[in-house]
């Protein structure tokens, strides 16, 4: 257990700069996702953190100490590998074994803590086994296994679930973020899946071509993202965005995407008037109504999803397409005329750039 | 603190490491040869007097253009190349396509048919001169019966018959190369294809000229080329059978090198021989190579 | 004939084709066989398609009148070097260009794939002579150093095929663990490749047992001849005893046959994954 912290680093394939100054502070204990689309880097920050990528510059320190001159197995660090890299020619045991054996622990030391690490994963069974008769499931608890029996300062996992169907990926979620409670490791967690990152972190790291967008606890980024890629990134479905320009119309603060769609905005908005904004508003925070109501803008119904304890709705007007979550089934059918009506205190600004804009309220 | 140049340099140096011996070794006993080869070319040199090599420039080149020798060997090279190739690809396509069905004993029967393959060529070359030979010879005998001539023939030191005797031993021998590859290149053609083209009308003959052999386009390129390479190459099986004899009827552009070195013991001549020969296998091998990358690229 | 039967009919067409066409390709196989075994009634005309009188004596005269013994013994000795030394480099060199892209890994793959192809003919010429002036000619290890040559690109080619295979992860995984660099290789991917090892050893020793044109090139003192040069030599006599001939073919051939056995399925899949693929 250990603090891990990385200072302005950077890395670069001859020209092509894939990391440019990355920092991140990771407190003892904590479980930190790092999160993103493929390509961002986050498996390159994985990578050099472990030893098994050169470090073009900057820092990486364990337990206050840096660990950039160090081998892989100097680090004192365990690694879930997304294709697990179970040594195939090796039993369960074996392989969990493997890593006392290499820091030269007696046969009955390495008896004693794989069984113990077996048992708190319910791999008993298996330890005679070898990996190729192993379902994907016990796998991953295999590397897992490995991961855990040496009680190392630091856990790494690169994408572990990846290639576990939709519902053993669920499973393990809970399993490793149960696991994550008892044992109090530090970990860092490698993922594209922005569900698995929300579900399972103390504090997420969104990532996008090599540089940071934005770090906080879960709720944070989904409550206030700092810009509009985040913004879109967590959360699903995705954050509506509607592009187009604040306007005072009738005495009243306005939004019109294209002069066509309009939904009036609160007064507290007024200072953003004649900009051109993006707005954006998560699918669960639109109200839709049947008839129509005050401030509500009338669209109509593209597709309806139902999917049992929730409905998706698209909802279109000219070109500007939003989709709605709402709790519970609902009757409407294609075509049909919905008035949708946006609470304004869950409005999120962007400007140009993307950055999110503080709306005074 | 910046820390780049020690990790980066210490990674990098592992694989030349690993690298040195096959580098050191391919350098000492194939590249340095054959860059020695090529500057000797332009000397006069004799076996007995080697380090006292004269340089003549370009004059082992001359007189190469007018060495009725060098010219008959260019015409042997490429019959022997033309007929070698062809037999072998026609013995290894028609075994490759009659393999490439289901049967009991496939994988047994496929053995027997790599077997010519697996045979050290020294040996090859022996049971074909006994097979062949004019007084008890069994192939004489099996082809004096079957028709295909009247008296048994001296096949090895017949001049006209030197040929197609070690074409005849190349194909036996390397067939089975061409049919694992064209075997390889059968497998990879989808079975739907044979399928949407019975579903139109094709009958057998049909679907192998419009689905087997286009399918085969890529791979057979590659393997033509190979067999030609692996022709102008060859020298075991050539000089352990005839050694370019009789009368020049079967000396390649290797065995002339080899015989202007080793029996006339003009290393400089044959040095030039060897060079003409390189130049030809360069072309050859371009042309080789850019085929391979055009089916990867097409992959 | 209903469509059933027909279609058993045509079957057994092809499997029947099939098996007497395996019995032609074989046929050099077996004379050499049976002409091993016959004693002198091989030499009479028409010839006997089947072995008449059986008798060993051909194979106890070969060792008896012939030095077969010695040259077995020199032709084991370079096999075995040229094994060795082709196990050595390609696994090293085998690993290096699976695991690292680099300027000179690229190279060397193209110095590899270029050297398959350059003519035997023109390097003998002025290797006979680096040879002579460097003490390596008539050495059995000399001989077996040149084989090895001759044989790397396409040993390392397939082992790199090998290598390529084994996920990278796992010895990654096994330098977190503990292992070095080298010593995650060695641990656990080279273990891992033994099948792959196995096929490059039995190659190497293929190559360096069946040579013949290095061998007749590098090698004088006939105390020094490989089986290769030794048989060859035969032919030069007035009348060739062929029962002898081929008895030493069949030891000859042996080795070779038993080691190909081993690498068949790997050489057929290595080779037929580089054809298609390039």
């Amino acid at each position: 257990m250990a603090p891990v912290s990385i200072q302005n680093v950077r890395k670069a394939f001859g020209a092509l700069e894939v990391i440019s100054d990355f920092n991140l502070d990771v407190q003892d204990g904590e479980f930190v996702a790092l999160v993103g689309p493929s390509g961002c880097g986050k498996s390159t920050i994985l990578r050099m953190l472990a030893g098994l990528e050169p470090v073009t510059s900057g820092n990486f320190a364990i337990d206050g100490k840096s660990v950039n001159n160090l081998a892989p197995k100097d680090r004192d660090i365990a690694m879930v590998f997304q294709n697990y890299a179970l040594y195939p020619n090796k039993t369960v045991a074996a392989n969990m074994g493997f890593p006392l054996r290499m820091r030269g622990l007696s046969r009955a030391e390495i008896d004693d803590k794989v069984n113990e690490v077996a048992h708190v994963l319910g791999l008993e069974n298996l330890l005679g086994r070898y990996p190729r008769h192993l379902s994907g499931g016990q796998r991953q608890r295999v590397a897992m296994g490995r991961a855990i029996v040496r009680n190392p300062k630091v856990f790494l996992f690169d994408e572990p679930l990846s290639n576990l169907d939709a519902k053993l990926r669920v499973k393990m979620r809970a399993e490793i973020k149960e696991l994550h409670q008892r044992l109090k490791t530090t970990t860092i967690y490698v993922t594209h899946d922005q569900v698995e990152a929300m579900t399972m972190a103390d504090k997420i790291v969104v990532m996008r071509d090599g540089k940071l967008e934005q770090t906080g606890r879960p709720l944070e980024l989904y409550d206030a993202p700092e810009n509009r890629f985040v913004a879109g990134f967590i959360g699903s479905p995705a954050m509506n965005f509607l592009e187009g320009e604040v306007a005072r119309r009738e005495d009243r603060v306005c939004f019109s995407v294209g002069g066509e769609m309009v939904v009036s905005l609160g007064e507290k908005f007024a200072p953003l008037i004649s900009q051109a904004v993006t707005l954006g508003i998560r699918p669960e925070h639109i109200s839709i109504h049947d008839e129509p109501v005050p401030d509500a803008t009338q669209m109509y119904l593209g597709v309806v999803e139902p999917t049992g304890a929730e409905t998706t709705f698209i909802l279109k007007s000219g070109d500007a397409e939003l989709v709605v979550v709402k709790q519970g089934r609902f009757p409407f059918t294609p075509g049909t005329s919905l008035w949708v009506s946006f609470p304004t205190d869950k409005l999120h600004v962007f400007d140009t750039t993307g950055n999110a804009v503080a709306v005074n309220s | 603190m910046s820390t780049k140049p020690q990790t980066a340099r210490r990674i990098d140096w592992l694989p030349i490491l690993l690298l040195l011996p096959v580098g050191v070794v391919l350098v000492l006993i194939l590249i340095w040869p054959i860059v020695q080869g090529i500057s000797l070319s332009f000397f006069n040199t004799r076996i007995l007097n080697y380090s006292q090599g004269k340089f003549i420039g370009i004059a082992n080149y001359n007189f190469l253009l007018q060495d009725e020798n060098f010219w008959n060997s260019l015409r042997v090279t490429a019959i022997y190349g033309a007929l070698s190739m062809s037999l072998t690809y026609l013995l290894g396509l028609g075994f490759a396509l009659l393999l490439n069905r289901n049967f009991i004993l496939r994988g047994f029967l496929r053995t027997i048919f790599i077997l010519p393959w697996a045979i050290p060529e020294v040996v090859a070359v022996l049971i074909f001169m006994w097979m062949l030979d004019p007084q008890f010879g069994v192939l004489n005998y099996l082809m004096v019966k079957a028709g295909f001539i009247d008296r048994p023939l001296a096949w090895l030191t017949q001049s006209s018959l030197a040929m197609p005797a070690l074409v005849m031993l190349t194909a036996w021998q390397q067939f089975p190369l061409a049919m694992l590859i064209l075997l390889a290149g059968l497998q990879t053609i989808p079975r739907e294809q044979y399928e949407a083209a019975m579903v139109d009308g094709a009958g057998p003959i049909s679907r192998f000229f419009h689905v087997t052999l286009p399918g085969l386009r890529p791979v057979n390129v590659i393997l033509i080329l190979l067999l030609i390479l692996n022709s102008f190459r060859r020298v075991t099986m050539i000089y352990a059978m005839t050694r370019g004899g009789p009368a020049r009827s079967t000396e390649t552009l290797s065995i002339l090198t080899y015989n202007t070195a080793f029996e006339y013991q003009k290393i400089g001549y044959a040095a030039a021989v060897g060079t003409a020969l390189l130049i030809i296998l360069l072309i050859f091998s371009l042309i080789y190579f850019r085929a391979i990358i055009r089916s990867r690229s097409a992959a | 004939m209903t469509p059933q039967v027909s279609a058993i009919a045509i079957r057994v067409f092809w499997f029947v084709l099939t098996c007497a066409l395996a019995a032609v390709v074989f046929f050099p196989y077996y004379w050499m066989f049976v002409s091993s075994v016959e004693s002198a009634s091989i030499f009479q005309w028409p010839p006997n398609l089947w072995p008449k009188e059986f008798s060993l004596d051909a194979y106890f005269t070969i060792f008896e009148q012939r030095d077969l013994a010695t040259w077995l013994r020199n032709t084991f000795v370079v096999a075995g070097c040229t094994a060795l030394f082709c196990a050595i480099i390609s696994i090293n060199a085998a690993y290096a260009l699976s695991r690292f892209k680099t300027r000179t890994t690229g190279l060397f793959t193209s110095i590899i794939l270029f050297s398959q192809l350059l003519p035997a003919a023109l390097i003998v010429v002025p290797l006979f002579v680096i040879f002579q002036q460097t003490g390596l000619y008539d050495s059995l290890v000399g001989l077996a150093i040149a084989d090895t040559a001759f044989i790397l690109p396409l040993s390392i080619w397939l082992l790199k095929g090998f290598f390529d295979q084994i996920p990278v992860e796992i010895e990654q995984q096994a330098m977190i663990d503990g292992c070095s660099r080298l010593g995650a290789f060695y641990r656990v991917t080279l273990p891992l490749a033994l099948p792959g090892l196995v096929v490059v050893i039995a190659m190497g020793f293929i190559s360096g047992w069946d040579e013949f044109f290095l061998a007749r090139t590098l090698i004088a003192a006939q105390d020094n001849w490989v089986l290769s040069v030794g048989l060859t030599s035969f032919r030069g006599e007035y009348t060739v005893a062929w029962n002898e001939m081929m008895a030493a073919a069949v030891i000859f051939a042996m080795p070779a046959l038993a080691f190909f056995m081993i690498v068949q399925r790997y050489l057929v899949a290595g080779l037929a994954a580089g054809a298609v693929k390039g």
